[in-house]
Parts: structure tokens; sequence; C-alpha cells
């Protein structure tokens, strides 16, 4: 076998750019596969991680999938805010728990504000039930304190005592709240969610910043004070949606039809992890939208692996003739063939992996300090290694094509085949 | 590239908002009333199992209002009675050891509770709770309501249980929620 595989190795080197090319190609394949396979995976696992431990989330009524990513993800706006009293007769239910009222709307360079209680940094669970922890000073325990997440604070080189101005809403034109500056109080320590990305204050703070704004503009002489505003009661009218734990889990479904059937105003209860499986229906269409691309590209690829190896065969009939004179039989030549094949397709699949593997490695950062994504670049999962597996199981399959040409022509050539 | 992940990002907002919009709003409220779906909720607690169901009664009669021939009545006794055999239509993994303990029903239109029955499209809620040995063991549970009552087409499945929620929809011969992810 040792002759035929030096035999195969440097037929191979003599036709090694076209090969090279094959390899090149075969490899992008895997690599688009791979790619879109973790993205996929780990968009999900990020997705799922953003928020756990808590039972329901309440907020104005519109579609389950609105309410959780504007309200977990930041994504979207709320169409309606929810009333203060709704929040208080949510709390006194005798099934809840606990309640975090949050509020959207304004944000500082880019990144959202998020109006909250000092209870969200207790009752607050992402990924496994993990809590929030401060990687640096304290929650905010008074007005105009922030606590920022560590890609802000990364991100905008803050540091803990630094002054910083909030902005009303969170498009193009915003408009500043500069006469009353926050100071950070506390940063987070990374979770790989959106509260990295996001500037807490307490919902008094978040009141405060609007009691002399009217039709989002400051009223002109009616500016305030930061003394004048500790003396008013800055108890909110409206939040944005309400994050709720219950006593026990049989209740959530009870609590959620409470929570329908709210008379005072029109209130929706949603399940988060239904709410994410209903998300994933239709991101689910997509995602097969692209894994069904870059299947085509593997088609194509290794169409192109046949087409190259077809078309140099013509080119080899001599070679392979030769093979047969000095007593190489017709499986001989079909093991060579073969076995060419599935070392180019297995090296294509391989440079693939590889590529799929530093590209992770290279991108995860940025993509992390951008998007927020967490990107794993360790070894691959199941799935991958099945794509892997069928890329190269197909590109050896497709291989045999012009081997087994071959094989019958080598049958009925002569050393003088008719070219 | 930022921005045209941004864009990403908010086209597969306003596209979950476009399809999810209509349905959803009616999935989650309380009064959803769509004939041949039935919504069930499953809640796993350690020795506690509980399955609500919320179905028109259509699903069950053929109608949705009081009974008002013997033949209706007979018929509306009879479904009532094969849902309180809650074992004959819901089986559950050996593993939790769970025994049946209560059946509740509502309906204002059968006369079981609740709230009074509106114009002609009544519903009927019921709760059905097991005593289990350890619930947290149940790999699945098979609801057999579309084989109880034919015009049960969908299962609208919501869980919440020790390893999270979700949700799941059971069609066509699919009969059993799975509960370990």
């Amino acid at each position: 076998m040792t002759p035929l595989i030096t035999l195969a190795a440097r037929s191979a080197w003599n036709r090694r750019f076209t090969l090279m090319l094959t390899v090149a190609s075969i490899a992008l394949a895997t690599l688009l596969l791979m790619g879109i396979e973790r993205l996929r995976t780990d968009l999900r696992a990020n997705f799922s991680s953003a928020v756990s431990g808590t039972d329901l989330i309440v907020g104005a009524r519109t579609g389950s999938t609105q309410l959780l990513l504007y309200s977990v993800f930041r994504i979207g706006a709320a169409t309606n805010n929810m009333g203060w009293a709704s929040v208080q007769a949510l709390a006194a239910h005798r099934a809840v728990a606990w309640v975090v009222p949050i509020s959207l709307g304004d944000s500082h360079r880019g990144y959202p504000v998020l109006g909250t209680s000092g209870e969200y940094f207790e009752r607050f669970r992402y990924g496994n039930r993990q809590p929030l922890k401060l990687a640096e000073g304290r929650a905010f325990n008074q007005l105009f304190e922030a606590v920022l997440g560590a890609d802000v604070a990364e991100q905008l080189g803050y540091k803990l005592g630094q002054r910083l101005t909030l902005a009303h809403g969170s498009g193009e034109l915003v408009a500043e709240h500069a006469d009353k500056p926050f100071v950070v109080t506390g940063i987070l320590a990374r979770t790989g969610t959106p509260v990295d990305r996001t500037v807490h204050i307490s919902l008094e703070s978040m009141e405060a910043l609007h009691v002399d704004w009217v039709g989002g503009v400051q009223m002109p002489g009616r500016a305030l004070t930061p003394d004048q505003l500790r003396e008013m009661n800055l108890q909110p009218k409206a939040v944005t949606a309400a994050l709720v734990g219950l006593k026990s889990r049989p209740a959530v479904f009870s609590v959620q039809r409470w929570v329908a059937d709210y008379r005072a105003e029109p209130l929706m209860a949603i399940l988060p992890g239904v709410a994410l499986d209903e998300l994933w229906e239709v991101v689910g269409v997509g995602e097969k939208a692209l894994l069904a691309m870059s299947v085509m590209v593997g088609v194509v690829s290794l169409a192109g692996l046949v087409s190259v190896v077809l078309a140099g065969l013509n080119e080899r009939r001599r070679e392979l003739a030769v093979l047969r004179a000095v007593g190489a039989g017709p499986r001989h030549v079909l093991a060579l063939l073969a076995l060419e094949g599935a070392l180019v397709t297995l090296a294509g699949a391989l440079l693939g992996l590889l590529l799929a593997l530093g590209g992770a490695a290279a991108l995860g950062p940025w993509l992390q300090s951008r998007h927020g994504l967490v990107i794993g670049w360790g070894m691959p999962s199941t799935a991958q290694w099945m794509l892997f597996a069928a890329v190269v199981a197909t590109g050896w399959l497709a291989s045999l094509l012009p081997a087994l040409r071959a094989y019958r022509l080598s049958l009925v050539d002569g050393l003088s085949p008719r070219i | 590239m930022k921005k045209s992940l941004r864009t990403s990002l908010a086209a597969l907002a306003a596209l979950a908002a476009a399809v999810m919009l209509p349905t959803l709003a009616l999935a989650q409220t309380h009064a959803a009333h769509e004939h041949g779906k039935v919504a069930v909720d499953i809640a796993v607690e350690r020795e506690q199992l509980t399955i609500g169901i919320d179905t028109p009664l259509d699903n069950l009669l053929g109608f949705e209002r009081a009974p008002r021939s013997a033949a209706e009545k007979q018929a509306a006794d009879a479904a009532v009675a094969r849902l309180r055999a809650a074992d004959g239509w819901l089986r559950i993994d050996p593993q939790a050891g769970c025994q049946l303990q209560a059946v509740t029903l509502e309906s204002g239109a059968l006369g079981l509770g609740g709230a009074p029955a509106e114009g002609e499209h009544a519903d009927l809620e019921g709760s059905v709770t097991y005593r289990c040995t350890d619930a947290t063991r149940a790999a699945w549970i098979d609801v057999g309501l579309a084989d109880a009552f034919k015009r049960v087409k969908v299962l609208q499945v919501q869980v919440a249980g020790p390893q999270g929620q979700a949700k799941q929809t059971l069609s066509g011969k699919n009969r059993r929620v799975v509960l370990a992810k």
C-alpha cells in the first residue's frame, strides 16, 4: 500500500495548483457550514441565557415576542407603558414573591438606560440561575447614581466616580439631560447578556430626569436643580414592564390568566422561556434558509472537485496506462484515485474547520464588544462534527465518480490511448 | 458592517412582530377561542404535577352552548365523564410515580361553575392534579385529547418545570409532550 500512497502523493504534487484550488473551495464550503452552525447554536445559547429565574414578564398588551425582545434584549420599543398602580396590584397578588419593575427609553452614547429598583441586582438571574455580581463599587442607592454593564465601562473607558449625562430617547436625534449628571457607583461583572451593554439607574432617577420635561423637550424656565428634585415625590407613574418571581411554579399559569383578565388596563404576562421558543419558530425559517444556502455552496464545491478530477482524467490516461503496463491492476488505479479524492476532501474539510475555529477566536472579542454576542471557539459540537463528517463522506463519494470512470478506461486503454 | 447587523436585528424584530402579533396576542389572552385548538399548561414540581386545559366546548361536543335536547345533555355528560377519568387521556412517564389526585372542570354553559356562558362560544377549563414521588423525573407526558375528542386537532402546550419553560405544539399523530430537554 505504501508505494501506492507515494505514487498518489507524487501524482497529486504534479497537479498541485488545481488540487489546491479544489482544497480551498472545499475549505470555504466547510467554513460556511461550520460557521453558520456555530453562530446558530451560540446565538440561541446567548438568547437563552439572557434571563432565567424570572417566572413571568408583565407589560402592556402586545405580542409575546415583542415584550420579550424589548424588556430583555432591548430590541424594538414598547407600544405602551404599564401603570404604577398595576405594578403594585401585581406585587400584592398572593402568589407573587417579588416584582422588579423596569423602565426603558433613554440612552447613553448608544447604550440603553434601564431604570429599575435596587432589588434588580438581587433578583435578576442569567445563564444557569447565576446572580449579577458587582466587579467594582456598589449598587445605586440615591438619585443620579449609575451602575454600568461590563461592556459599557470597557468600551467607554469609564471608572468609578466618573460623571456622565444621559440622553433623552435612543434615536439619532437625542437631547441630553445635561443639567442632571450621573455618577458611576458600580460596574457589573461580565455576564455575556444584554446586561453588559446597559446603564442601570433607579426608577426615581429616571423619573427625576423627566419631571421638568414635557412632550420630549425640557420646559424653558422650569428646570429643577438636583436638590429640588430630592425633595419631590419621585414615584414613577408608569414603567415599561415588570419581571415577576412567584412563590410556587404551578401558580405561573393562574397568574398569567389573572394578568390577562386584569380590568384596570390591558396587560399581558409571558413566560420568558415560552416566548423564546416562539421566537425560534420565526427565526428557525431564516436559519434553515441559511443552512440550505451553505449546503448549496458545499454541493457546488464538490461538483468542482468532480469536474477537476474528471477534466484531469483525460490528461492522466497515459499516466494510468503506464501504471497498468508496469503491473498495476485496475483495482490499484481505482484505489489510487479514491485515495486522492479522500485526501483532497479531508485536507479541504480540515482547513475549513481550522478557519472556522480561528475565525471564531479572532472575531469573538469584536462580536462580544460590539454586539454582545458571545461566540465559543472551543471544540466543535456534535452537530459540527456531523457536518464535518458529512462533507468528508460526500466529498469522497463524489471523487469516486471519476475514479470509477478511470477504472473502466484503464481496462480498455492501451499504451496509446485515443486522445 | 455594524449598521448592517443592527439593521438585520431590527428586521428580525419587525419580522417577529409581523408574524407573531396576530396569533400570539390571542394565544396569551385567557379567552383565546379557536376551534380544534386546546391550550394545555403543564407545571412540574417535585411532588405535584398540574395539567391545565382551556378549550372551546365545540372541540368536546360539536356545539358550544348549554345543551338543549336530551341527546345533547347525554353527550355533554359523557364528555365531562371522559375528562374526569383523566387517566384515560393522560399518560405520565412511570419514572415519576404519579397518582391522579383531583380533576376540576369549569364551564358555565355546562353548569360546572365558572363564568356564565356568554353568547354561542362557550369554553371549558380544566385542571388535573397528580401526586408524584418525584415529578421532576418525568421525561414525557402523553396528552391524548385528540384521541378522546375527534374535533381536537392541535394542542398548544406551555411547560413550566425545573428545567425551565418551553412551548410545544402537538398535532397530527403526535401526543407526546417532552419534558426533559
